[in-house]
């Protein structure tokens, strides 16, 4: 069933349930602008699940309230039987040592005034690892087609690639179960990209991690992922496994979608 | 890329070698001046200049060089005292309305709005004649009058580097807020921060100078910029150095500092994007 990767099992790692969200806008006259409806589904426990729509359907709000990043109106995200959403600040903390997040723009998603080195020693201070941890950077850098002369440069030193390849080594070093991928590579060129994506099935290979990967682009979902979910104007028309969805899409939204990948 | 010392406009430059001469002349005072500050003498007042007193004489014969000098001392560390203090009180509050947000910002930001809605110059005289007559009477009355500005500031930076994907980054690897402001907060605003204490140290020193030629400041006989320029007013017309003097110190001050503060901005301020393109 897995395309990437060998471990899925049937067992939910997180589940979003009945999870909405909305924005109040307006100076005077305040309006509610609805960005995620009644979202509801299942990431099982080493599978990629891909989350594709246009712009402003939700994708990346979704996973930014997951992260709780964003609160939400109602609903609860459980994350190995613990609702997210009722966790104390400090609890949130060490559950993010589990579930962690890649963002879309590599340029601004490292301190500026640290070094690459400063920068992938953070998650072992901030998570008081030992510091034997500190070794195993060498090691990700390999795994990452890194050069280990980057370690002492800053972030706008580098290109976009590597920058997201640091990105994600960062978060590696915590071993997470969970990794967010908010369109990781929509910024980085299509070289870079399939290299990220080659990266990505290696280190799937070596830990087994399941992924919740946000992404405009179908060919890329098509390719990497073990089921795909749908959204527009802020609900989730339907999640199917891949061949399902591309060969018996269930919503007309979908069958567009499909087409307009189709004809381009 | 940081810019280096090395790089900087002749201007920038030349701006620093002015600030740390005139720091220097204060650290120096008691070797370089020619004569005592304070020495009265009767037999020399209003002496234009000449060899022995290159700038001349007050009123009581005191030799203008000297108390410019002196006077540079008293001034420039009241300018300090009242920046760092005014920064500790501005920066304190625009990073805790800035960062947390909520009821704390709402409070604060009505607090600014009420010290930036009275008349800045008025409050600070009614302080500072409200308060016992020492020095940090001084010190108080500025600070209490212009922290609110150098706050907003600092609150909507802080606004802006919370919104950063940096920030937000290290919030969802596990990052407590204790380590957010200390990491990535502080130093991101660290530039902004030079700026606004080297403009402050500039309007310190005007403001102090401003309570002191009031009579509300530095009380005389003290060798202060103010106190001399208040001392002069009556003499202005036939002997205008006793005013210029300590006015040019007041200017050359103000102006190098404030130059000093965008040198500084340069020198601390970083790129954020990569230099290599490929993305």
């Amino acid at each position: 069933m897995s395309v990437v990767g060998g471990m899925f099992r049937k067992m939910a790692i997180l589940s979003v349930k009945h999870v909405c969200k909305s924005y109040k806008t307006g100076l005077i006259k305040k309006k509610t602008k609805i960005i995620l409806q009644d979202i509801t589904f299942d990431v099982q426990e080493g599978e990629v699940l891909g989350l594709t729509g246009a712009s402003g359907s939700g994708k990346s709000t979704l996973i930014r309230c997951i992260m709780r990043l964003t609160p939400v109106d109602s609903g609860t995200i459980i994350m190995d039987g613990t609702d997210l959403l009722q966790l104390s600040p400090t609890d949130l903390r060490q559950s993010r040592k589990v579930m962690q997040m890649l963002f879309q723009n590599p340029a601004s998603a490292l301190n500026p005034r640290k070094t690459i080195r400063e920068s992938l020693a953070e998650p072992i201070l901030i998570h008081q690892l030992p510091e034997a941890t500190l070794k195993e950077i060498p090691g990700i850098l390999d795994m990452l087609q890194l050069k280990k002369d980057l370690l002492d440069r800053y972030p706008h030193q580098l290109s976009g690639g590597e920058l997201q390849r640091i990105c994600l080594g960062r978060l590696l070093l915590l071993r997470p179960r969970l990794l967010l991928l908010d369109e990781p590579t929509s910024m980085l060129d299509v070289s870079v990209q399939a290299q990220i994506i080659e990266i990505m099935r290696n280190i799937r290979k070596e830990y087994p991690i399941t992924v919740l990967f946000v992404s405009h682009d179908l060919a890329l979902l098509k390719a990497v992922c073990d089921r795909i979910g749908v959204m527009e104007q802020g609900k989730l028309l339907e999640l199917q496994p891949v061949e399902e969805l591309f060969q018996h899409p269930s919503e007309q939204y979908t069958r567009d979608l499909i087409r307009a990948f189709n004809d381009f | 890329m940081r810019t280096k010392l090395g790089q900087l406009h002749y201007i920038y430059k030349l701006a620093i070698i002015v600030v740390l001469s005139i720091i220097l002349c204060a650290v120096l005072a008691p070797w370089i001046a020619p004569y005592d500050p304070y020495q009265v003498s009767i037999d020399e007042i209003l002496q234009h200049c000449s060899a022995k007193h290159w700038l001349g004489t007050d009123a009581l014969g005191r030799d203008l060089l000297s108390r410019v000098i002196y006077g540079a001392r008293t001034s420039v560390a009241f300018a300090v005292a009242v920046a760092l203090c005014t920064m500790l009180v501005g920066v304190s509050l625009g990073i805790a309305g800035g960062y947390f947000g909520g009821i704390t910002d709402r409070v604060i930001q009505c607090l600014v709005s009420m010290i930036q809605g009275l008349p800045g110059m008025s409050m600070m005289i009614a302080i500072a004649a409200v308060l016992p007559e020492n020095d940090f009477r001084l010190i108080i009355a500025v600070t209490l009058t212009s922290w609110a500005g150098f706050s907003r500031i600092v609150r909507s930076e802080v606004i802006r580097i919370k919104g950063e994907t940096y920030v937000e980054g290290i919030k969802s690897l596990g990052a407590g807020n204790r380590y957010i402001l200390k990491e990535y907060v502080f130093p991101n605003i660290l530039p902004v921060i030079a700026v606004l204490l080297t403009l402050r140290i500039g309007t310190s020193l005007l403001s102090a100078s401003a309570l002191s030629y009031l009579g509300l400041g530095v009380s005389p006989p003290a060798a202060d910029w103010g106190v001399m320029i208040s001392d002069a007013r009556t003499y202005f017309r036939s002997y205008p150095v006793m005013i210029l003097a300590p006015g040019i110190g007041i200017t050359l001050f103000s102006l190098g500092i404030n130059l000093t503060g965008d040198a500084l901005c340069e020198l601390l301020s970083i790129k954020k994007g990569p230099e290599n393109k490929e993305m």
